[in-house]
Formats: C-alpha cells, structure tokens, sequence
C-alpha cells in the first residue's frame, strides 16, 4: 500500500467520519437548551499526567502497544496546585499492526479507573470503572528533518459518573491528532537527539446527548531527548472545549511527564526442534 | 466431511511445533466470563515454565458489573498434558476475588477460592497463538469461568 493510496483513503474516511458526527448529532432530539447570551469561559483548571508507554516488537509486523498513565488534577480550593487530588488511573492496551514503514493500525482494550471528585463523600463511588475499544491509524512521514505524525483515533466508551447509581452509557469519540519531532542537536531523529515535539489534536463525539458534537481541542508542546530504547518526553498542554451546559467552555493547563520505552522481542525465541517424546 | 476433518487434523499437526521448555515466557491478553454472575472481564496474564512441562501462571481481571466494581486475582500452575499436535493442559491454583459494591451494605466482599480446571494453547504463527480456558472456583466464590486469551510466545 503505497502512501499516496493512504491519503485517498484518509479523505474519504474522514469525510465519512464527519458525516457521520454531524447526521447523528442532527438526528437527535435534544431536550430544550437555554443558550446563554453570551460565551461563558470557566476558570483554568489543572491538572498532572504521569505517563509510561511500552512498544514491544513481537514480530516483523505485530507489535504490543501499552499506555499507563498515572493522572491527578487540582484540588477543589486550589485550581493551580495540578495534584491536589487523584483523577485517573488510564490504561490503554494493543496490537499494532504495520502495513508499512509508514503506515499502522492498532486496535485493543483501555481501562480506566475514574477517582471520585470527592473522596470519602458517600454520594460518590470512590472510583469508577470505564472500559473502552480503541483503534487508530497512525501515518508517518519526513518533512525535511521533521517527523510528522498523523493519528486517528476512535474510542468506544461505556461511561458512567461517580454519582451512587450513576448508568454506564455508550458513547462514541474521534480524534485526530498531528506531530511534529524536531531535532534539535542531529540532522533527523536518532539515539541521542534532544527534540521538541509540538501538536494538536481535534476531539469529537457522538452517540451522546450534547449540544456540540465538538469536545474538545488540545495543543500540547512537548520537550524530549532519546537514549537507546528509551524517550524521555514531556510538557504543557492547554485545553479547551464546550462543557454539558450550552455556552459554556473549560479549559485546563496540563504537565505530562512521560518515558516510552521499546523493546523487540525477535531475537529472544527459542526454536524447540527436540522432542520431549512425552 | 471426511476433506473437512482432514484439514482440521492437518491444522492441528502442522499448527504446533513447539512444546513447553524451561525458562520459557509468554504473555497473554484475555477476556473472561464468569457464568454465575455474568460478569465480562478483561485479563492479562503471564507464564513462565521453572522446569520443562509446568508453568506457573499469575493473572489479573477486571470485570464490568453495572454497579459496582469487581476484580480478580489468580495464581495458577498449570500442567502440560501433550506438546505436539495441541498444547492441553490442566491447572490448578489460587483464586482471590474481590467485589465492591455500590449499594449493599456489606461494601466489599472478598473471596479466597481454588482454581480447578484445563484449556489449551494453540499457534496461529510462531508468535502468536489463541489460548482457550476453562476453570471452575469452589469454595467461596463458586464460579465457573470461560477465558479466551490470545498468547505471545516471548522466547
């Protein structure tokens, strides 16, 4: 599959995809909305993402793709102190599959621990279990000595609040999301290169209740460096996008700290040719 | 019929070449039913093989109750019966579950079962292979739990 047929492919999904969310979002019935008069912006809110991610190589196309993020957010006096109570455990799982050097698909479970806003207040359920099926294609290309990285990300998600008695429901979520890697210290990227890694990524939803099937847009400006199998990476991202109330937006400023860590796995088996004549 | 059965057997003879040797590893992701309480759950599971033919076998679920939560913990050894034309085998080992709920009073409930049971491992590549289970949970819990995992073979 060549890239060019990638991009073919890539507009008539995406066309496809935005039909999809503006004809489900139309197709609803909404209860009655009281639009605001004027644009209303929630103060800042923060929070802190711990991330580690694993890329095992389990053979020359199938790969083991794992995120395990450990997430707080300010505390409920304080909207600047970024850790002042636990948010989520997040944990997202895959295989990966390479169609080419450029060009692969993952798809597999995510787990997510949801921590009550209020921790030992009994009209909350301390945490709350949401289960998801992700998949993605991720596209990769040279810009000169900029990697660029295009990720199309699609969640189905069984949600539910903290509230005692809250319900799961279905919902379903489109992302996309570009990368730039700029090295800094070498020609391209390699071992040992300090990096800087700005991107933006449009989040959409559907299959929910909302008076805006945006929900939400993140603008994260990485710094990192790469040594041997590891990466060390991190930054601020700035969030905004519309809340549950008509008219009215949040945004959050976030620090991520993360490490990626790859290993392959190819040389490590062992061909059994004996027999063990049970 | 008869072409039908013969690529079955051919599937299985020719689909497994590998037994099960000392220091071997695989990993495995599953997804699991427990038949009692209808509970689906997401595993993930380890294997590691201290001497040829036995593996110890330590596993994490999460299951998705409506309300509530519920997880698993599961410490296995499991014996292989055959390596050649099909890996089968029967395990046995320790179950500890725990559910948390949301409106019962009793808030949490913690079990301590054994694990009796048996499946088999069978290769799709030299990587790669679908591990079916089945396990039955007396004393506290008393469950009986279906699994499908699909394996990787690391060394």
């Amino acid at each position: 599959m060549d890239f060019k047929r990638i991009n073919i492919w890539l507009i008539v999904f995406l066309l496809t995809t935005c039909y999809t969310v503006t004809s489900k979002a139309q197709g609803q019935t909404p209860a009655p909305v009281v639009v605001p008069t004027e644009k209303i912006n929630l103060p800042a809110t923060t929070e802190n993402w711990n991330g580690l991610y694993l890329k095992l190589r389990m053979s020359d196309k199938w790969f083991w793709y794992q995120e395990n993020h450990y997430r707080r957010r300010n505390s409920v006096n304080n909207n600047w102190d970024f850790v002042g109570r636990m948010s989520q455990l997040y944990n997202r799982f895959g295989f990966t599959y390479l169609f080419t050097d450029n060009f692969e698909v993952t798809f597999g479970p995510t787990l997510v621990w949801q921590f009550s806003p209020d921790r030992g207040n009994p009209e909350f359920f301390d945490s709350v279990f949401d289960s998801r099926f992700w998949h993605q294609w991720l596209m990769t290309q040279s810009i000169g000595p900029v990697k660029v990285l295009h990720q199309f990300r699609f969640e189905h998600r069984f949600q539910r609040g903290n509230n005692i008695g809250s319900e799961y429901q279905y919902r379903d979520r489109w992302r996309y999301k570009i990368t730039g890697y700029i090295p800094i210290n070498k020609p391209r990227m390699e071992n040992k290169t300090f990096f800087i890694a700005p991107s933006n990524e449009f989040f959409f939803q559907s299959n929910r209740e909302t008076w805006n099937p945006f929900e939400e847009n993140r603008v994260y400006t990485a710094i990192g460096y790469t040594y041997n199998n590891y990466m060390f990476f991190g930054g601020h991202m700035w969030t905004y996008g519309p809340t549950i109330t008509p008219g009215t937006y949040r945004n959050r400023h976030i620090i991520r700290l993360n490490v990626m860590y790859t290993i392959d796995f190819r040389e490590r088996r062992v061909p059994l040719t004996r027999d063990f004549a049970f | 019929m008869n072409k039908v059965i013969l690529v079955f057997v051919f599937f299985l003879i020719s689909s497994v070449s590998y037994g099960q040797y000392k220091e071997q590893i695989r990993v495995k992701h599953g997804y699991e039913m427990a038949v009692d309480k209808g509970f689906f759950g997401m595993n993930f599971t380890g294997e590691y093989f201290p001497i040829n033919y036995i593996s110890i076998v330590p596993s994490v679920t999460f299951y998705t109750p409506a309300t509530g939560a519920a997880r698993g913990f599961d410490l296995n050894a499991r014996y292989y019966l055959t390596e050649k034309e099909s890996q089968w085998y029967a395990t046995l080992g320790y179950g500890h579950y725990t559910r948390v709920f949301e409106f019962n009073p009793i808030g949490v409930l913690r079990t301590n079962s054994v694990n009796l049971g048996g499946g088999g491992v069978f290769k799709l590549s030299d990587e790669i292979g679908i591990n079916p289970e089945i396990r039955y949970q007396p004393i506290q819990r008393n469950d009986l739990i279906f699994k499908i995992s699909i394996l990787y073979f690391v060394n």
